[in-house]
């Protein structure tokens, strides 16, 4: 891979690994730790990709299984630094913005996760599934629970 | 509300110019290893794991069967009649810390049987607690949807047998093993097997273990109901393997905290699976060595725990109290996550005006300084 290839590769989706990497841990600096680490496996991995979806999904995976990781580690669930998510630089332009995302961030992890790539990052239950390493079933299972648990945070319909 | 208010904030996060410059320098400088790994504890391997008679090199890989252990136990788990388990029951250990710290056999030991195929993957051993990692299925499929299947194998470490789930007084004592359909699948099972020693029995060198399954525990057995019955084992499943103790996951404490007042608690050791404690109420109760178990029938006193994460540290049903030399009972507990521990001590046997257990001490210790934080 050229200095280019990864400049181009970084340029393209470092956003969605941050993304992602922030859903789960919740806090700018373990999510930017992340993307380095991301990438640093794709450098030595020295990856060639069929197309641009084959690209994003390699990435995507690969930070999902970090992520997870991660938050398993004793020396993280023991030194972890728990910035508060109003801390964490997030730009809220109205109340509905502030209500449903904190709603989405404080759902439990499982199902916050299969939310953000279902609905945000826009995969199917199936790439979802993949990408995680679960059934398509427990994608849905999830979809359906993360859905009722964010109603009742919310107190009405989430509009999907 | 609309999820689209979601995807607006989300949007707005990217990571820093720092974080890009970083990432680019790491090719240009070809660094491989900026950052340290994030996985906290290393597998370290005491021993290497072999079968019996031969060696296998030891794989530092993910385990297959805790993991998905865990991931099962994050659901409620139905029986066959359709009772259904929280997972409290079955999680009081915390299967993240066995994957990470277990240790995988290369060539794993399978079972091939007329009715089940069984595999071995992995063996966690602290030398009190060695849980064995297993996969399986059955073998003509799984029309009647079972969802949890229950055994209890006969283990033979060296030349001791035991087939028992209580071996007390042998200092040993084994939990019934456990197969779980994982999440999604119609017949691909994941599970665990362990028993755990006492402080004289403990494992302390390379040990070989024999484990013997003869037969699946019929339901009926299981929580006084009574279930279709469970497919019958044709093939008797005996595989020998030797395991080292991996020292380096107990942290030794060894010390007997004590207040002014005369509440005490000792903890003996921490492993990621439990820590091993006695506690004490008073002076007195000391001097007849009495501990006190929460939930025990005959106990008047019990002490709860939390750690400074604010995490309770329930007494592990799947350990129960072992039997110390001078003839007292331990107890295995959840792992703090935290140096500071509050002990809190209730009455059972006087309510208080809610009828709750009375609260009517309090102690809080600090496992890092070996202190009792007034």
């Amino acid at each position: 891979m050229t200095n280019a290839e990864l400049e181009l590769l970084y340029d393209k989706y470092s956003g969605s690994v941050y993304r992602l990497a922030f859903s789960y841990f919740k806090n700018t600096a373990d999510a930017e730790d992340m993307v380095q680490e991301v990438y640093m496996k794709l450098i030595s991995a020295d990856m060639s990709f069929s197309d641009e979806s084959a690209e994003k999904a390699w990435l995507m995976t690969v930070t999902a299984n970090k992520c997870r990781d991660t938050l398993r580690s004793l020396a993280y669930r023991c030194f972890c630094r728990s910035v508060a998510l109003e801390d964490a630089d997030l730009i809220y332009e109205t109340p509905e913005e502030s209500a449903v995302h904190q709603a989405v961030m404080e759902l439990p992890p499982k199902y916050r996760i299969v939310i953000h790539l279902y609905y945000y990052e826009g995969y199917s239950t199936a790439e979802t599934g993949k990408i995680l390493d679960i059934s398509e079933t427990s994608v849905q299972t999830r979809l359906f629970r993360g859905r009722n648990l964010l109603k009742k945070s919310l107190g009405e319909d989430v509009c999907l | 509300m609309n999820i689209n208010d979601y995807k607006k904030v989300t949007d707005r996060l990217s990571p820093s110019a720092e974080c890009r410059n970083e990432v680019l320098n790491m090719k240009k400088k070809q660094k491989k290893n900026i950052k340290l790994s994030r996985k906290g504890i290393a597998v370290i391997i005491a021993a290497a794991v072999t079968a019996c008679g031969g060696t296998a090199v030891y794989a530092a890989e993910k385990l297959g069967a805790f993991d998905r252990m865990n991931k099962t136990l994050e659901e409620t788990i139905v029986l066959s009649d359709g009772t259904e388990l929280e997972k409290d029951k079955f999680a009081e250990l915390d299967y993240n810390q066995i994957a990470q710290t277990a240790q995988t056999f290369t060539k794993p030991i399978s079972f091939e049987g007329e009715d089940i195929s069984i595999t071995i993957e992995s063996v966690y051993c602290d030398g009190y607690t060695v849980i064995l990692g297993l996969t399986g299925s059955l073998k003509n499929g799984n029309p009647e949807g079972y969802e949890y299947i229950p055994f209890r194998p006969v283990i033979k470490l060296n030349d001791k047998v035991y087939s028992d789930d209580f071996n007390i007084s042998k200092g040993v004592l084994m939990a019934k093993g456990k197969l779980y359909l994982d999440e999604g699948t119609e017949n691909s099972f994941a599970g665990q097997f362990q028993f755990t020693f006492d402080e004289k029995n403990k494992i302390a060198e390379p040990v070989d273990i024999t484990f013997t399954l003869k037969e699946f525990i019929p339901n009926s057995e299981i929580y006084g109901s009574v279930y279709k019955d469970m497919p019958t084992l044709k093939d008797e499943f005996s595989v020998c393997f030797n395991v080292a103790p991996d020292e380096s996951l107990t942290r030794r404490i060894n010390h007997t905290f004590t207040d002014s007042e005369g509440y005490s608690v000792t903890i003996f050791d921490i492993t990621p699976v439990a820590m091993l404690e006695q506690c004490f109420s008073s002076a007195e109760e000391i001097a007849e060595r009495n501990p006190y178990i929460k939930n025990q029938s005959d106990s008047k006193v019990f002490a709860v725990y939390t750690d400074g994460n604010g995490k309770e540290l329930e007494v592990i049903g799947m350990h129960h109290p072992l039997y110390r030399e001078d003839g007292t009972l331990a107890s295995f507990r959840q792992p703090p996550t935290s140096d500071i521990i509050n002990i809190k001590y209730y009455d059972a046997y006087h309510p208080d005006e809610n009828g709750e257990p009375a609260f009517i001490h309090e102690m809080t210790i600090d496992l890092e300084n070996l202190a009792v934080i007034e």
